[in-house]
């Protein structure tokens, strides 16, 4: 369950890369033929969107962990993080002129997406209204946090119900 | 929420196994408690407490700090099978208990809801008591048997503890004692050696008088040989009552004389 999640998470991180080529490439779907090309591009985004709001119904059905306010010494904003591996996810997939090499710059990217635990950075997340933490706890454990909760002062805010995604990274459903 | 971590053989932090609403373990009725104090032994209800436990030495950082499951890795099927004992954190209280053979079970299984048998999937049995549980908010750590705590809380059994070679043959030549028939120190077994560290202490607060008395006391009650102001010890039976006389275990009922020994005392204020 946990693992195929996971597997689901890194393909909604990565999924843009295929999305910016396939509208530099201006594929349209074929039943949009007639359309301005803006529609199909608006089908092409909104399919990780939709897979991101997915995964919100998912993450319910993960197990439970929680981290107390006393816990926390250390809060740093990781919202803007995802910039530079985006941007050069970006520049890669408009490098890319043809449907195979895509194929496979994006397996590669993929699989160490996955691999890499660490990064499960959707920007679709910020989207809905998600924020990237990364917060140090009294053991001196750095996790990767993604909650709606504004954080400021450590020892503020605690959390109860949060879903673990894998060791170093949860999701607060609060 | 309630979380079910695990200690894994030779591993130092412990794992997170799972979280559940439902609690793992139920809080027993803990009325009937007494101090931990080795010569007493538990009734069936009974559980040794030990206060202020956050100040001993078995207490680690994991007690102290507020518990956060997000610190615990999640466990994975190779170190389950290496399960030493569980922990479940239910609020404040913590319930440990050891996983022995009986509870692991390995041997083949079918649910009664569900009628197939299932091979190579081990399960976990979890007992209606837990082995210990730690009080969080009273700081008091409660348990049935010292060496079960033990094998949860490193270097607890030092609160009853055998004694050592040097203090065993320090005690066996004691001069109220005689050892016959080549009886020493090597022939001292485990409950008499954890006898001889309680006892040396009680020894040690009797004056002159006092040990005269007391040996006067032991010979009303025991048939140890006493040659020479010294007794004649030639088996661990013989050395069992002559610990049990230092400490006065021997006593006579008020009606009918009974003679009886105390296998088990607890001091009454």
């Amino acid at each position: 369950m946990n693992f195929l999640y996971r597997l689901f998470l890194a393909f909604n991180s990565t999924y843009l890369i295929v999305v910016v080529y396939l509208i530099k490439g201006d594929y349209r779907f074929n039943v949009l033929e007639n359309y301005s090309h803006y529609f199909s591009w608006l089908v092409f985004i909104l399919i990780p969107i939709l897979c991101t709001a997915i995964s919100f119904l998912i993450v319910k059905r993960l197990s439970t962990d929680s981290l107390s306010a006393q816990s926390i010494t250390e809060i740093e904003l990781a919202n803007n993080s995802f910039l530079p591996t985006y941007l050069g996810y970006f520049f890669v997939s408009l490098g890319v002129n043809d449907t195979p090499t895509l194929i496979v710059v994006f397996l590669i990217i993929y699989i160490f997406t996955f691999l890499s635990q660490t990064l499960y950075f959707n920007p679709l997340f910020l989207l809905f209204g998600y924020h990237f933490y990364f917060l140090k706890t009294t053991n001196n454990i750095k996790v990767f946090m993604i909650t709606k909760k504004q954080l400021k002062r450590p020892g503020d805010d605690g959390f109860q119900s949060l879903k673990r995604i894998n060791d170093y990274t949860f999701i607060d459903t609060e | 929420m309630n979380y079910l971590l695990a200690k894994v053989k030779r591993k130092t932090n412990l794992f997170r196994v799972l979280s559940t609403q439902q609690n793992i373990f139920n809080l027993p009725v803990l009325d009937d408690c007494l101090a931990y104090n080795p010569a007493t032994l538990l009734d069936e209800e009974q559980w040794y407490t030990l206060a202020d436990f956050s100040d001993s030495q078995y207490c680690t950082d994991f007690f102290k700090n507020d518990f956060d499951s997000v610190n615990h890795i999640q466990i994975t099927n190779d170190d389950a099978s290496k399960m030493s004992y569980l922990c479940s954190v239910q609020n404040s209280n913590y319930f440990f208990q050891v996983i022995n053979s009986s509870l692991l079970i390995r041997r083949k299984w079918f649910a009664l809801d569900e009628l197939s048998i299932e091979a190579d999937r081990p399960i976990v049995t979890i007992n209606n008591d837990a082995d210990a549980i730690y009080d969080k908010v009273n700081d008091v750590l409660y348990f049935k048997k010292l060496s079960t705590a033990n094998s949860i809380f490193k270097g607890i059994d030092q609160l009853y503890r055998e004694a050592t070679n040097v203090e065993t043959e320090t005690f066996l030549q004691s001069d109220f004692l005689r050892m016959m028939n080549n009886f020493d120190s090597n022939a001292v077994k485990v409950p008499n050696r954890k006898r001889i560290a309680l006892v040396m202490d009680t020894l040690n607060g009797y004056n002159d008088q006092q040990r005269t008395d007391i040996f006067t006391y032991m010979q009303g009650y025991i048939q140890v040989p006493f040659v020479n102001n010294a007794f004649e010890i030639e088996t661990e039976e013989h050395l069992k009552h002559i610990l049990y006389g230092i400490e006065q275990r021997f006593y006579t009922t008020q009606l009918g004389n009974e003679r009886r020994i105390a296998n088990s005392i607890i001091t009454i204020a």
